[in-house]
């Protein structure tokens, strides 16, 4: 499910910043490739951890860039950070909807949610720390 | 060997608890008063430089946090496709919409955002100012749920898959298909750009109608009033733009709100003297058409805040 959406993800951002985001254009080509060749559970799942590790690389490198690469690559880990959030429980995704896209405060969150603030602070605590293990994979961290 | 060694000291375990911490860091940030601030970046500073890896996975925490952020959203650009064409609006609620909808949908767009994106089957999909929608996608058929707002597809066309978009009212079925949807209130408009769509009522599904390219239709609960031929080959809110040919203002001031937060309106003189206004304002940014065309009718614009924004008669030009 996170594999096809993350394909339509990448065909979008392909479409829109083939121009911009030139250090995904042959990978994608790439990808478009193994998706053809190889479409198995196991290869899914590869891609999509190839696509998640390209998405924190590209978040990495960001000195020395235009500012439209920057809003591009910003834009693109949003979405793959909502698309990650459907992989968790549905309070802790709301907490978060709530706090990242309504712009709630976590007093407001935790009135709407009808838990205490603290619970709040953990769900997002949740969300993010799931995101974190999900982007940046023990591996960057040797 | 560096590598080795750092591994070792900062094992699986001890990276969970780092994340933890970032995120307790980063979320306590986000909620503190002044005062406690000035403590809490000490103790953050701290423990930042307790170890290279605290000071990286609060970056990356930090990144993450900051991309989701709702005002850093882009608008995208909207892309022709090379699909099978035709396109329907749908128009249906936007008061009794239930927030809870809003937040669990999927896709959404915020009040003045524009936005296109893809869908795994190839659709292309744009939400106009205010739209949410979630996508139920099986083997044998597509559904889209329109929540609120107005919706364009270019259906990606798939045989024995036809592509259905249901909205309160009633739904719309094509089989290769760009359409978008729109919610007002008590009903819903199906407007068809190119090819035909089979549009039925929720509650009478057995009351039914094809609409062909070039005209539109509505539905309620009750019936499907009849079509009217469309003048545009597309909507003008795809290209972002709003078009006005001699329309009184006051229809002007309520499409103008659509992409606004807050409320719009003319004084009672103003709206007696059936001004009409003909030109191309932006979709995207609400403050500048409203000045356009305030300067177009001569009128004066006047607010309280960016919420409560008003036109009043210019008062070195009174009529």
């Amino acid at each position: 499910m996170l594999y096809t959406k993350l394909y339509a993800l990448c065909i979008d951002v392909k479409i829109r910043y083939a121009t911009t985001l030139d250090i995904k254009k042959p990978y994608l080509l790439e990808f478009d490739r193994v998706l053809i060749l190889y479409d198995t559970l196991r290869y899914r799942y590869m891609v999509e951890q190839e696509v998640l590790n390209q998405v924190s690389t590209l978040m990495m490198k960001q000195e020395n860039r235009c500012p439209s690469v920057i809003m591009a690559s910003r834009e693109l880990l949003a979405q793959v950070v909502f698309l990650l959030t459907n992989e968790l429980e549905e309070k802790p995704r709301n907490a978060f909807y709530m706090a990242r896209i309504e712009g709630f405060t976590y007093r407001e969150i935790a009135k709407h949610l009808d838990v205490s603030e603290s619970s709040v602070k953990q769900y997002l605590a949740k969300v993010m720390i799931h995101c974190h293990n999900r982007l940046y994979s023990d591996k960057n961290h040797l | 060997m560096e590598a080795l060694k750092e591994e070792a000291t900062l094992g699986h375990t001890s990276l969970e608890v780092a994340r933890e911490k970032a995120a307790y860091w980063l979320l306590s940030l986000e909620d503190a008063s002044d005062t406690n601030r000035a403590i809490l970046e000490v103790q953050i500073d701290t423990w930042l430089k307790e170890d290279v890896k605290h000071e990286q996975i609060f970056n990356e925490m930090q990144s993450i946090w900051s991309a989701t952020s709702h005002h850093s959203q882009k608008q995208s650009r909207f892309k022709t496709s090379i699909l099978n064409i035709l396109i329907i609006g749908f128009i249906a609620i936007t008061n009794m919409q239930m927030p809870w909808q809003y937040w669990n949908a999927a896709y959404k767009t915020n009040v003045g955002e524009i936005k296109t994106i893809l869908l795994e089957d190839g659709t292309e999909a744009t939400l106009n100012t205010n739209t949410a929608f979630n996508i139920d996608f099986d083997g044998d058929k597509r559904v889209v749920k329109l929540v609120r707002g107005e919706l364009l597809v270019k259906v990606a066309y798939q045989e024995n898959q036809p592509f259905t978009v249901i909205t309160p009212h009633g739904s719309a079925t094509a089989l290769g298909t760009i359409y978008s949807t729109r919610i007002q209130e008590g009903k819903t408009t199906v407007k068809v750009y190119e090819s035909r769509v089979t549009v039925s009522l929720t509650e009478k599904p057995e009351q039914s109608a094809v609409i062909h390219s070039g005209q539109s239709a509505t539905l309620d609960k009750q019936k499907i009033s009849n079509t009217r031929a469309l003048t545009e080959k597309e909507p003008d809110w795809l290209r972002k733009k709003l078009t006005f040919h001699n329309t009184p203002l006051s229809e002007v001031i309520s499409r103008i709100s659509y992409y606004r937060n807050g409320k719009v309106s003319a004084k009672g003189e103003v709206l007696q003297r059936d001004l009409h206004f003909t030109g191309l304002l932006p979709a995207d940014d609400s403050d500048a058409a409203l000045s356009v065309v305030a300067e177009a009718l001569g009128l004066e614009l006047h607010q309280f805040t960016d919420y409560n924004v008003w036109f009043e008669n210019s008062s070195n030009n009174i009529q």
